[in-house]
């Protein structure tokens, strides 16, 4: 047996992380696709049945963190994401922490990005930039926001932020989170897609938030009539509080590969083609095209990319073009992308204007990162 | 199944300007949805969102991907096999989703609830099967932020401590699986073995002294 400091188990305190430690394990990517297929099944019949608007709710898998939801169920699913922060202690880290998890693109750039700490006090609210990273497939800020004052209870969140670059080009805003410390600040997540063609290296970005959100509980929400979902649709505590705070960040953007493969695969005549891959540190991001002979669509793929014995789940996909393409991302990345990829998409999930249409694959598409 | 923040407030998902994975929301649509999550502020959120999939079903979805990891894990090592343990995760989300218009919230919360479908699903597979050596292959996560040595030293110690919770008695590994790879607390893991919270904490205390033992006598 082999035994040294690092094994022991002296004290409580060791015994508790060893065991956590013994029982951490993660289902091999076969069974936990079968279940998740298990559930979905289970979920879109009884969405068909019972809830016809909500049966195309989330698109790209039970594995995506921000899919495309039903209004109340992307709530619900940030909700959920944000509120595992298990364990987290005092100080608005710990929320950070909580929210980019301990794996993954979200803790690669966490992990990556240059620690700032630039403030700004409008009205007794802080804004500050506490972090910010980029690479060629995102841009993310970590952002807090404090009531100085403490004005009563209330939650505090930048809901808007614009960014460009030195060259005035603008990074579109893509996507974020907010988790209140319970009192007057929260930690905030913004993510956003650079500009076509930023180049890695030294930038300058231009941060403006036009104006906070603030909750305010001191009016407690109405009586649900019987039968309706708790809160209901009429009461809304938040209000806006203008700024502009405004902030001039220095940020080395980290470098990644691109790749045009332009190959494709075929399955009961639905053709899957790869159009181009940018894998950077903290995420994989690619453009297919569908060509289906009618069969129906929006595609969301369901599948992974793998490299080097790695997976990277697809958790995120749109068809925000216009063009037909398809954007796919996981969120992880890799800073070692040389050699042979190949993308999996096992199931399309689409609509034919009716009803819900899903065509089984997989489609393989093999190709080369430089 | 992790530990809930304490002290927080309503979190809430923001969009920025616009939605370029879609390309049709707009603010207003964005707002609704902090206003959504936001009514949810005073509730557990596994009850907010159990009550939603009441009339949503999408939103059981939430609830699958916030306890999957854990319901895995907690049969995976009631099981020791990927497979089964998949499998029975799988039943026990559908059985939570059949049954989630019978959960009541406000007791000892949905996960625990959730593990105790989980548990009786497992106890109902072992009736039909003949039980498998507990544990010895699970995949580590992480590895690759560790040294070799580390790694290998880190292994040992998980194996052992895994055989050495299989023959603790079996309230005792019930308790202990619940607790590490469950993630439940005392309450909750007293409410799925139908012990009180005190009775619980004292078979973990108990549980603990007797690896910690074991482990330096095996040293």
């Amino acid at each position: 047996m082999i035994k040294s400091e690092n094994a022991g188990v002296g004290s409580d305190a060791d015994l508790d992380r060893a065991l956590f430690e013994a029982f951490a394990c993660e289902p091999p990517p076969d069974a936990a696709a079968a279940a998740e297929r298990r559930i979905r099944a289970a979920i879109e019949l009884a969405g068909r049945r019972d809830h016809r608007g909500a049966a195309g709710g989330i698109r790209a898998g039970l594995g995506a963190r921000f899919a495309r939801a039903s209004r109340r169920g992307r709530a619900v699913a940030l909700l959920a994401a944000v509120l595992i922060l298990g364990g987290a202690g005092g100080g608005l880290l710990a929320f950070y922490e909580g929210m980019v998890g301990s794996g993954g693109g979200l803790r690669t750039a966490w992990d990556r990005a240059a620690v700032l700490g630039i403030s700004q006090t409008i009205d007794g609210y802080r804004v500050t930039i506490e972090r910010a990273y980029a690479d060629p497939n995102q841009l993310m800020l970590a952002i807090s926001v404090d009531d100085l004052d403490r004005r009563g209870w209330t939650q505090v969140a930048a809901m808007g932020v614009d960014v460009t670059d030195e060259q005035g080009r603008s990074f579109e805003g893509s996507i974020g989170m907010s988790s209140p410390d319970g009192s007057s600040a929260a930690a905030n997540l913004v993510w956003f897609t650079p500009p076509a063609g930023l180049m890695s290296g030294q930038h300058t970005l231009h941060v403006s938030i036009p104006s906070i959100s603030v909750r305010d509980n001191t009016t407690p929400p109405p009586d649900d009539p019987p039968g309706t979902v708790k809160g209901g649709d009429s009461w809304n505590p938040w209000h806006e509080v203008a700024g502009p705070w405004t902030f001039t960040i220095p940020l080395d953007v980290a470098g990644g590969s691109v790749a045009r493969p332009d190959s494709a695969a075929r399955v009961g005549g639905t053709e899957v083609r790869l159009t181009q891959v940018t894998v950077s540190p903290s995420s994989v991001n690619a453009t297919i095209g569908v060509t289906d002979g009618g069969r129906g669509g929006p595609w969301a793929p369901i599948g992974q990319f793998e490299h080097a014995g790695r997976v990277y789940a697809i958790t995120l996909s749109s068809n925000s073009g216009g063009d037909g393409a398809i954007t796919l991302q996981a969120l992880d990345g890799t800073t070692s992308a040389s050699g042979d990829w190949i993308l999996r998409i096992d199931e399309l999930v689409g609509d034919d204007g009716t009803q819900q249409v899903r065509l089984s694959g997989p489609w393989e598409i093999t190709f080369s990162m430089p | 199944m992790h530990d809930e923040a304490a002290g927080m407030a309503g979190p809430v998902e923001f969009e920025t300007t616009g939605d370029t994975r879609r390309g049709d929301t707009r603010r207003g649509d964005t707002r609704r949805a902090e206003t959504d999550a936001s009514v949810w502020v005073d509730t557990d959120p596994d009850d907010a969102i159990a009550e939603s999939a009441r009339t949503d079903p999408s939103a059981f979805r939430v609830l699958y991907e916030r306890h999957w990891p854990s319901v895995y894990r907690y049969l995976r090592a009631r099981t020791g096999r990927d497979d089964d343990a998949a499998d029975l995760a799988a039943t026990t989300f559908e059985r939570a989703f059949a049954g989630v218009h019978g959960y009541r919230p406000g007791s000892t919360g949905f996960r625990a609830w959730l593990a105790r479908i989980a548990r009786n699903a497992a106890i109902d597979a072992s009736r039909r099967r003949r039980p498998t050596e507990p544990i010895e292959t699970i995949e580590r996560i992480g590895l690759a932020e560790r040294g070799p040595e580390a790694l290998v030293l880190d292994a040992e110690r998980s194996r052992e401590l895994r055989a050495l919770v299989a023959a603790l008695p079996n309230p005792q590994r019930d308790a202990v699986i619940l607790r590490y790879a469950a993630g439940l607390n005392a309450r909750e893991i007293g409410s799925v073995i139908g012990r009180s919270e005190a009775a619980t904490q004292k078979l973990l205390t108990r549980a603990l002294a007797r690896l910690k033992e074991s482990y330096r006598d095996q040293e």
